[in-house]
């Protein structure tokens, strides 16, 4: 019994691996029949360039200011997008506005997840004061209004980019304890997990080889969904003045300082609102077309 | 069943009609302002520079008022004063003005006089309350007779009563309203002023309604201050027809709303700038402060923020509106505007960009600094002088701030270069540089023996030319050691829609509804 | 059931307690002393600051004044607030039920789009009219709150001068003042939500549509109308008015800058405000109460789950 233990586990490995790329293929599949996503992916990916090759592609100097220029209409003297109060060129300002968003999104939702997961992972498998602790803290978290526990924080910290990167990581971390806990109570009892224990699989090995693998696919989505919300957070701090600081372009910001500009120059708050709709949708549209894709049972 | 809904609707259709008739046929005249933010009405605890002391000089008369053209002190309360000697008051009040009557301290018909006593009681709260008014001079105070006040000053007080912040902004209340605790100074909400408050929300709305017994003819019912927090919100409220008045507006609306028939009424002036702290790297080098002051181009900076005729460019500290110090003609020659001039003094100081990485840097640092501000216009010139300093290589960025953390870097010396503005009349000098400031009000951390000297000795003079000279003289030399970099003055603008009649703008003090020039009334 | 509310009340105890205790620990950090700022700011003395500062405590350590504020609070007393000097409990009572008011609008307008449009996508799926809702729906989960109520405001209020833009009307100035006021705010806050249920709505529906008790009734020869009203909305709707329920939470957070925006008197500016001022105790007691607006409806929410849940499988 005991000699015919690694070659029944190498064959199940094995059967795994055929089965996960098997499954992997259908998902590609399905998530690229689903035209939204595809819109989505080709939407983020303008965005992702955009924000790469900023220098190259943004035709002027996204700090520039020419005051005989200010306050032109979209089309305006060869301001595609107009420009700002300043004279500024707003197209150049959004599309290195663009590298801030995807980049604070990207970290917050680093370090949500990495944060919620363990977090998550030890409560489930745990359990006991462990999952006690952690979970009253999520609730804790929960029942806060975001953005006064946000605003709190950033007061505290002061506002800096990396400042919104840590506070909304902070804030985010919870869902994905949740999610990960919530899968480990399942899997924890499946014959998998307890043949892995019963061959004296260290705890440590269980959790980060055996189940979180199983987390990813729902992991994936919720961090769609939710790098979407760090955006909308991002720009509602930068919105608040708590962001980002001038003279950087950060899309909240933008608007903050289009917002006294209401009735003479109503575009610098339309467009850069309209940037941020577009990459959240984007964002929104591909978590969706992932969640059908990978796992058909998650809910809206 | 359905028939009786009917008629039940059709009364009610009725009632609502004719309630609205008698609404609009009896012409209300409420005037609607806006206030950025109330607190409390109490006279003698935050009359600072906020909306509140609007709300207050509606409720409390002052002795004297200043005249909106020429600064001069007009009567109030006071009906006329004397100096017998340099180092003496005497006020006389005008008899027959009445408290409001009907409520918490005066019953109805049970009011009484305001008296010298009254005069005497309110300037002693102020004294030990209200540490905005600058009262420090006074000495003694006694009543002459029922109506007659003799002040007695340490020394020669010229501008006691009309200088603001002074004698003519104390509110005078009726001791039987006030209550001392053990933190502060309680005041029911009962004067002798021209409106009697209603309601009061902190943060909300305050309501105040025609005093029938004032003295003078109250033409409006009622005034409504309501606030409206955000600026292009409350330009937005005037143009819609939702207030009456905008006080304190956004500058950069202004030139429209001129043309679209509204009044404007500017008064005062504040001084604006950019503080560098001198006793900090990298500012406690005369030549990186010189530097810095070369390489901005101020007047561009301002005049993009700022529409012409809501402002002046500044040279100094001491706004236009201050009888003593201002002195553009004998400042200018100190602003140079000279951008290589100003990187050279930089490079001298040590300050280059060794690295390549396109920021100056000195012993492995990088030049950069934060300039601390609070939200408002000046988040704009203060963007537009960062763009200015990253173009010579300093990385310098905005830091909005809210007041309070804004005050408290300035004050602990936690700042390199910072937003400036002071309001200070004839003792800002003093407050802002004297070396026995610091920590204080001395933001910059700015110490000059003969700074001090001069303006000690300005304190003591009592020729008033002369001490303008003295003024000018330490202004001069506080420039030259480039402890600011002075930008403009902001005249503080109200707007007022076209139907509001003899609206006028008093420089000190609240808003002027009523008095012996005017009173304000609506005709819509 | 009795048990089961009284076991969630005495686990949200420990939550709030955490709640007071990191808010206390936030704000104990926080830079900036309202004591100081007022002082510098020329409205006290030296003198009353000193005072104000033992009044408050604010001279002690942070885990004398946090014991202190939990007394406090424990007998009822919400304290006065340092800046305006008026009782925070009265402040709170005035404007709690505005910010009641508005996410109560804003939740009824979202569910009176998002059912009928969830309703109509579902039974038409695929169909243009689908997709139309569809992207609409994502389009209003995607735009940032505040950023539609600039252009409301300027739309509405300024350039069509429809609407008023700040305040909250009075029902002794007319219903339409009332109405009027209520108007925007409540646009503003409501649209992501109902672009939120209305995904879901379709999305339950169509899951109940496919169970079995449905196909039964459809095999029983019902006709389609019957089947959808009578037996699948009511249970397909469950999920809907959960998680509307639950958002309730958010949308009182979320107000904070709707509220700013439209100057509506709620609690949402009130904490802003003494964010900025660092009236502290205001901080804390406003903070509090969200948090335990938040608790409350989660567990009204559950409770009414557990009575709702086990009829839905017998209908």
């Amino acid at each position: 019994m005991t000699d015919r233990q690694p070659r029944v586990r190498a064959i199940e490995d094995d059967a795994n691996d055929v089965r996960r790329i098997s499954q992997r293929k259908r998902a590609i599949r399905a998530f690229f029949k689903n035209r939204l996503a595809v819109i989505g992916l080709l939407l983020l990916l303008g965005f992702v360039i955009c924000a790469v090759f900023a220098e190259q592609i943004a035709p002027y100097d996204p700090l520039e200011m020419d005051f005989q220029s200010a306050y032109l209409k979209p089309g305006e003297r060869g301001h595609v997008l107009g420009t700002d109060n300043f004279g500024r060129d707003i197209l150049s300002r959004l599309i290195h506005g663009s590298r801030i968003s995807l980049t604070v999104g990207l970290v917050v939702v680093t370090i949500a997840a990495a944060l919620g997961s363990i977090l998550g992972l030890l409560s489930g498998y745990y359990g006991g004061v462990v999952d006690t602790l952690v979970m009253r803290l999520v609730e804790v978290l929960a029942s806060f209004p975001f953005l006064i526990l946000a605003v709190a924080v950033m007061t505290v910290l002061g506002p800096s980019i990396y400042n919104v990167m840590l506070v909304l990581g902070i804030v985010n971390w919870p869902i994905y304890a949740r999610l990960v806990r919530s899968q480990v109570l399942t899997l924890r009892e499946t014959p998998f997990v307890e043949a892995a224990r019963a061959i004296g699989g260290n705890n440590a090995r269980i959790m980060f080889i055996h189940i979180l693998p199983n987390c990813t696919s729902s992991l994936i989505v919720t961090a769609a969904m939710s790098m979407a919300g760090a955006i909308l957070a991002t720009a509602a701090l930068g919105f608040l003045g708590l962001g980002v600081q001038p003279p950087t372009p950060e899309w909240g910001m933008m608007l903050n300082e289009g917002k006294d500009f209401l009735r003479r120059a109503p575009h610098m708050i339309t467009i850069p609102g309209v940037a941020i709709m577009l990459v959240v949708l984007s964002l929104n549209f591909i978590g969706d077309g992932l969640r059908d894709a990978l796992d058909p049972h998650m809910r809206v | 069943m359905v028939n009786r809904w009917k008629r039940q609707a059709i009364w009610i259709a009725v009632v609502l009609f004719l309630l609205s008739v008698a609404l609009v046929a009896s012409g209300e005249q409420i005037l609607v302002l806006s206030a950025k933010d109330l607190e409390s009405y109490n006279p003698f605890q935050l009359l600072g520079r906020n909306d509140d002391v609007h709300v207050a000089t509606q409720i409390w008369d002052t002795l004297v008022f200043s005249n909106k053209d020429d600064f001069s002190a007009q009567r109030e309360l006071a009906m006329s004063w004397e100096t017998p000697d340099a180092f003496t008051w005497v006020i006389h009040l005008r008899p027959g003005v009445m408290y409001q009557d009907g409520n918490e301290v005066f019953p109805e018909g049970q009011s009484r006089e305001v008296v010298a006593d009254d005069v005497i009681a309110s300037v002693n709260y102020a004294m030990k309350y209200a540490s905005n008014l600058n009262l420090g001079s006074i000495v003694s105070l006694e009543a002459l007779d029922k109506y007659t006040i003799e002040v007695k000053t340490d020394t020669p007080q010229p501008l006691l009563l009309t200088s603001i912040h002074r004698l003519g902004d104390v509110l005078i209340v009726p001791p039987e309203a006030v209550t001392e605790t053990d933190t502060g100074i309680s005041v029911l909400p009962v004067g002798s002023g021209p409106f009697e408050l209603q309601s009061f929300v902190p943060g909300e709305e305050a309501i105040a309604t025609r005093n029938e017994d004032y003295w003078l003819p109250v033409l409006l019912d009622e005034v409504r201050f309501v606030v409206i927090p955000d600026a292009s919100a409350s330009v937005i409220a005037l143009e819609a027809g939702q207030i009456d008045v905008l006080v304190y507006g956004p500058a950069d609306e202004g030139p429209r709303l001129i043309d679209e028939g509204y009044q404007l009424s500017r008064r005062g002036g504040s001084y604006r700038g950019v503080g560098l702290n001198v006793s900090k790297p990298p500012f406690d080098d005369i030549r990186v402060r010189e530097g810095v002051s070369m390489v901005l181009d101020i007047d561009s900076a301002w005049q993009a923020v700022i529409p012409a005729g809501f402002g002046e460019r500044a040279y100094g500290q001491v706004p236009p509106w201050v009888p003593m110090g201002y002195d553009p003609e004998g400042l200018k020659d100190l602003d140079a505007f000279d951008i290589a001039g100003g990187v050279a003094l930089l490079n001298e100081a040590g300050w280059t960009d060794s690295d390549g990485d396109g920021w100056l840097d000195k012993d492995g640092e990088t030049f950069a600094i934060e300039l601390k501000c609070f939200s408002g216009a000046q988040v704009r010139v203060m963007t537009i002088l960062a763009t200015q300093l990253q173009a010579v290589g300093i990385e310098a960025t905005v830091l909005q701030q809210d007041v309070g953390v804004w005050v408290d870097d300035l004050l602990g010396g936690n700042t390199t270069a910072f937003f400036d503005f002071s309001y200070a009349g004839d003792t800002g000098l003093y407050s802002m540089f004297h070396s026995t400031a610091i920590g204080n009000s001395n933001t910059h951390y700015y110490s000059n023996s003969e700074v001090d000297r001069l303006l000690d000795q300005a304190l003591e003079t009592i020729d008033f030319a002369e001490r303008s000279e003295l003024w000018k003289a330490a202004q001069r030399l506080i420039i030259q050691d480039r402890a600011i970099i002075p930008m403009y003055f902001e005249w503080t603008t109200t707007y007022v829609a076209p139907y509001v009649k003899n609206w006028v703008t008093a420089w000190g003090g609240g808003l002027q509804l009523v008095s012996v020039e005017n009173s304000v009334y609506l005709d819509k | 059931m009795l048990s089961y509310i009284t076991r969630r009340l005495l686990i949200s105890i420990p939550v709030l307690l955490g709640i007071t205790f990191i808010t206390f620990a936030v704000l104990s950090l926080t830079p900036g002393d309202p004591i100081r700022m007022m002082l510098a700011t020329e409205k006290i003395t030296p003198e009353v600051a000193d005072t104000l500062t033992s009044y408050y405590g604010l001279d002690r350590p942070w885990y004398v004044q946090y014991g202190r504020y939990l007394g406090n609070l424990l007998r009822g007393d919400l304290g006065v607030s340092i800046t305006s000097r008026t009782s925070i409990a009265e402040s709170i009572a005035q404007r709690l039920p505005n910010t009641i008011l508005l996410a109560m609008s804003s939740m009824l307008l979202a569910l009176l789009i998002a059912v009928p449009v969830g309703i109509i996508s579902a039974t038409r799926r695929n169909s243009l009219v689908d997709y139309t809702a569809l992207t609409a729906a994502m389009v209003g989960v995607s735009m940032p709150s505040y950023w539609l109520g600039l252009l409301l405001l300027l739309q509405f209020g300024l350039r069509w001068k429809l609407l008023p833009i700040w305040g909250i009307g009075h029902l002794s100035d007319g219903l339409w003042d009332f109405i009027s006021h209520l108007i925007l705010p409540s646009v503003t806050l409501g649209t992501g939500l109902a672009a939120l249920l209305t995904r879901l709505t379709r999305a339950s529906i169509l899951e109940v549509l496919s169970q079995d008790f449905v196909r039964t009734a459809r095999a029983k020869g019902l006709r389609e109308r019957v089947v959808l009203y009578k037996h699948a909305l009511r249970s397909a709707l469950i999920p809907v008015i959960t998680t509307a329920g639950l958002q309730l939470g958010y949308l009182l957070g979320g107000a904070v800058i709707v509220e700013s925006i439209f100057s509506w008197p709620g609690l949402g500016r009130l904490t802003i405000q003494a964010i900025q001022k660092r009236d502290l105790p205001v901080i804390q007691t406003s903070t509090l109460i969200f948090a335990v607006a938040f608790v409350m409806v989660t567990l009204l929410v559950d409770v009414l789950y557990v009575f709702i849940d086990p009829r839905i499988r017998y209908d």
